[in-house]
């Protein structure tokens, strides 16, 4: 996530133009969104006869039409899910935590704070996402005087009250499709926290293909220790150890272990 | 649950961890365990003698995983489950009744004695908890007293310096502290097992292990369960658990004193199996195996139940009321809440009904008439032959009633055929019998166990009726209970509704623990502790 805040241009914004050209009500059933400015007001997603996207106002006798503009359609969100761009002007917070945890000399680029990014997401822990946040909140970091919980800097959507979102959140209690809290393409890295989380990654479609974090408790149930291990044990037919990864990461305190896998190519 | 923070600061701290593995010989003890290994082996192979073989069985794994005094091994199991001398010579053999007799004066030898083990635990933990040292038994319930007992353990507990850990979870959410002590091998399955987390995720700085001569630990104890796995193939060293080419490694420092004379004909370890290993029943197959939580519900008994098992239960809500639901198992709370355990008998639902099959006709007129004419010559007679259960008239009377849902018959099949062999029948002609080669009394048995497989398809639909019933006559009875439940002991509440007769018992729950993997048919039933504890994990 904050090699993600130093990249220009780590944001859904590309990927949201593409969402909405391609969206029909015929395919997506109603699609209802907002703008980030006019939050008041709701709009439904229609196509026009020549086939264009229109936004038409909802709950009016003569409605407004707004057409899509590729460079103003962040400012159109689907209801339900975070907004690509945050409200303009809205101030920035914990930037100075943020600053303090990235890499000494790497540069935090601010515009990612008011951004939408789906890259990364997190599978919680199986008991639900409520009870994630306030596990994730009782954890909390100071700097000078900026203080903030865990669960805030993860920035999961509804976890903040900036409303943007740096990480998706896959819940693997949800039912089948509906494990991740907003539509979107496959993470490119996704975080399993415990055994739970990563038996519900480990075949899930959208996930085939992205990088797999997998932080898992020694002090876990054993049973589900077991289990666990006997996926992996599956795994390490199309894996190989990868030193080069390794190398790259920082030495882990002690009593933490780092494994890195790579698929055989 | 501690916070992260401390743990990770007490590991960072802490540069090597000590191991240190103290090993007591004993040639007293050591004869005693043979004595008992030839004894045990023996009744393994007789059937007839199961619940004295159950019964050694773990009063040795008791006496080598707790710090016992002498003086408490005590021998009357021995004396009594066995008959004595003249008994044991005459059914197993002069070899048993050798090695039994060794057994008792190796005994006899012990009481007399201090244990050398208990000494060694008792003086580190007062040197350790009474410097300052926070200090955590690892242990089963059952342990407990063998500790509490100990000098000064009130006075340590009081101040927080001692405490137990009897379960993975235990483990996981304790404080970081400073000495783990633990008597017995270190196992990863069965009676003398702890999670595996001690070794590869302490929270602790010094390990003390106390431990009886010839009862190794696990060779690969400990070793990390996943990457475990994918070090498999490699040339590292599986006794250096947690040493990595990359990550944050924990070192240990190990180490073994070994106190006490050695036997002069000793038999080193290499060359035997210990009795912990070998007396253990196979662990079963995942596959045919369950994750299971045990509610202990006396000293000696526990009930064992899927994670997820809804039971009805008394238990106190935060709001002081005492009410009975149904409740989650693993949601109970031990010290507070009672178990709901039926006791109904036969249930007339009026539901499907065994009819009298075509061998139980005959075996039941015969029983029925034997029963009335000469009950005391049949009595006797049954027990002579081996037949030989407590209550074996109200037994026997319950086998002459026509079939209800099943056929009344004994439950185990050696006994049936003893009560079969006793009537006298031998290949009485039945209309509607089947034409087999097979001895009559196992074409007898065949139809009561049909005639049982079918009231368990019946069984499952009248159970969610029964557990209805059940519910509204223990609400309309909620107040009683609730003053009942006060004492905080186990009690029982005769049930005389139409339908349902027979009486609930409240079992006080001692204990929740989860941590368990049981085979399927051992779920829901009463077990003993020492069996239950066999099936840690």
């Amino acid at each position: 996530m904050l090699q993600r805040l130093e990249l220009v241009g780590a944001d859904d914004h590309s990927v949201h133009l593409t969402r909405l050209q391609h969206l029909t009500p015929e395919t997506a059933g109603r699609v209802i969104l907002r703008h980030r400015i006019r939050t008041g007001q709701r709009y439904e997603l229609i196509r026009d006869e020549f086939g264009q996207v229109r936004f038409q106002e909802l709950g009016r006798k003569d409605p407004e039409r707004h057409i899509l503009i590729d460079s103003h359609a962040a400012n159109w969100y689907f209801e339900g899910e975070p907004p690509v761009e945050g409200y303009p002007g809205a101030q920035l917070r914990y930037t100075q935590i943020y600053r303090s945890l990235l890499p000494f000399g790497q540069q935090l680029c601010e515009t990612n704070l008011r951004r939408t990014d789906s890259f990364v997401a997190l599978a919680g822990q199986g008991g639900g996402r409520a009870v994630t946040e306030q596990v994730l909140s009782s954890i909390r970091l100071r700097v000078d005087t900026e203080e903030a919980a865990l669960s805030e800097l993860l920035a999961v959507y509804g976890w903040q009250p900036l409303n943007v979102s740096r990480i998706r959140y896959f819940n693997p209690r949800a039912g089948t499709g509906k494990e991740f809290d907003r539509p979107g393409p496959p993470p490119g890295l996704m975080i399993a926290d415990g055994p739970t989380a990563f038996e519900a990654v480990y075949d899930h479609p959208e996930v085939l293909n992205s990088n797999v974090v997998a932080v898992v408790s020694r002090t876990a149930d054993p049973d589900q220790l077991d289990r666990l291990a006997q996926r992996v044990e599956a795994l390490a037919q199309w894996y190989d150890p990868d030193p080069d990864i390794a190398t790259e990461l920082p030495v882990p305190p002690a009593g933490v272990e780092i494994m890195t896998l790579r698929r055989e190519s | 649950m501690p916070r992260a923070t401390a743990i990770f600061q007490m590991l960072q701290e802490v540069s090597e961890r000590t191991h240190i593995r103290h090993e007591f010989t004993c040639p007293e003890l050591s004869r005693v365990r043979r004595g008992m290994r030839t004894v045990i082996r023996a009744l393994l192979e007789d059937d007839s003698a199961a619940e004295e073989t159950e019964w050694l069985r773990h009063l040795l794994f008791t006496w080598l995983t707790i710090p016992l005094p002498f003086a408490d091994f005590d021998s009357a199991p021995l004396l009594e489950g066995l008959g004595g001398p003249v008994a044991v010579g005459r059914l197993w053999g002069g070899d048993v009744l050798k090695a039994y007799v060794s057994a008792l004066e190796g005994l006899a030898e012990l009481r007399t004695m201090g244990s050398p083990l208990r000494t060694a635990v008792e003086n580190i933990l007062v040197s350790t908890a009474g410097s300052g040292a926070c200090v955590r038994v690892f242990c089963h319930r059952k342990a407990r007293p063998a500790f509490t007992s100990m000098y000064g353990w009130a006075e340590l507990e009081e101040v927080g310096l001692v405490g137990f850990l009897h379960t993975p979870r235990d483990y996981r959410i304790a404080e970081p502290f400073d000495v783990l002590i633990k008597v017995g091998p270190l196992r990863r399955t069965g009676y003398s097992s702890l999670t595996g987390a001690v070794i590869n995720a302490p929270r602790y700085r010094s390990l003390q292990q106390f431990t009886w001569s010839d009862l190794p630990d696990d060779t690969e104890f400990g070793r990390d369960p996943l990457l475990g796995v994918l070090d498999q193939g490699t040339e590292e060293n599986p006794g250096q658990v947690g040493k990595r080419a990359y990550g944050g490694t924990l070192l240990w420092k190990r180490s073994e004193v070994r106190s006490g004379a050695e036997e002069l004909f000793h038999t080193s370890s290499a060359e035997t199996v210990d009795e912990l290993t070998l007396f253990t029943r196979p662990a079963p197959q995942r596959v045919d195996s369950r994750a299971a939580v045990l509610v202990q519900i006396g000293a000696d008994i526990a009930v064992m139940y899927p994670p997820n098992a809804e039971v009805i239960a008394l238990s106190r809500k935060p709001s002081g009321a005492v009410e009975v639901a149904s409740t989650i198992v693993s949601g109970l709370m031990g010290g507070e809440s009672f178990l709901a355990w039926p006791d109904l008998g036969d249930v007339d639902l009026g539901g499907t009904h065994a009819t009298d099959g075509a061998y139980s006709a005959i075996w039941k007129n015969r029983l029925a008439e034997l029963f009335a004419s000469r009950p005391i010559w049949l009595e006797s007679e049954l027990r002579r032959e081996g037949l030989n259960l407590r209550r074996l008239r109200s037994c026997l009377e319950n086998w002459t009633r026509r079939a209800s849902s099943v056929i009344h018959a004994p439950q185990q099949q050696r006994h049936f055929e003893i009560l079969i062999r006793v009537l006298r029948i031998q290949d009485e002609p039945c209309a509607g019998g089947r034409t087999s080669q097979a001895p009559w009394w196992l074409r007898a048995w065949a139809e009561i166990a049909r005639s049982r497989g079918h009231a368990v398809q019946v069984g499952m639909h009248e159970q969610e009726i029964i557990q209805s019933e059940l519910m509204a006559i223990l609400g309309s009875v909620s107040g009683f209970l609730a003053q009942t439940a006060e004492a905080g002991r186990t009690f029982a509440l005769p049930l005389s509704r139409a339908g349902l007769e027979g009486h609930v018992t409240f079992y006080y729950i001692d204990a929740v623990e989860s941590g368990y993997r049981v085979p399927e048919a051992v779920l829901r039933t009463i077990v003993p502790l020492d069996r239950a504890y066999e099936w840690r994990v």
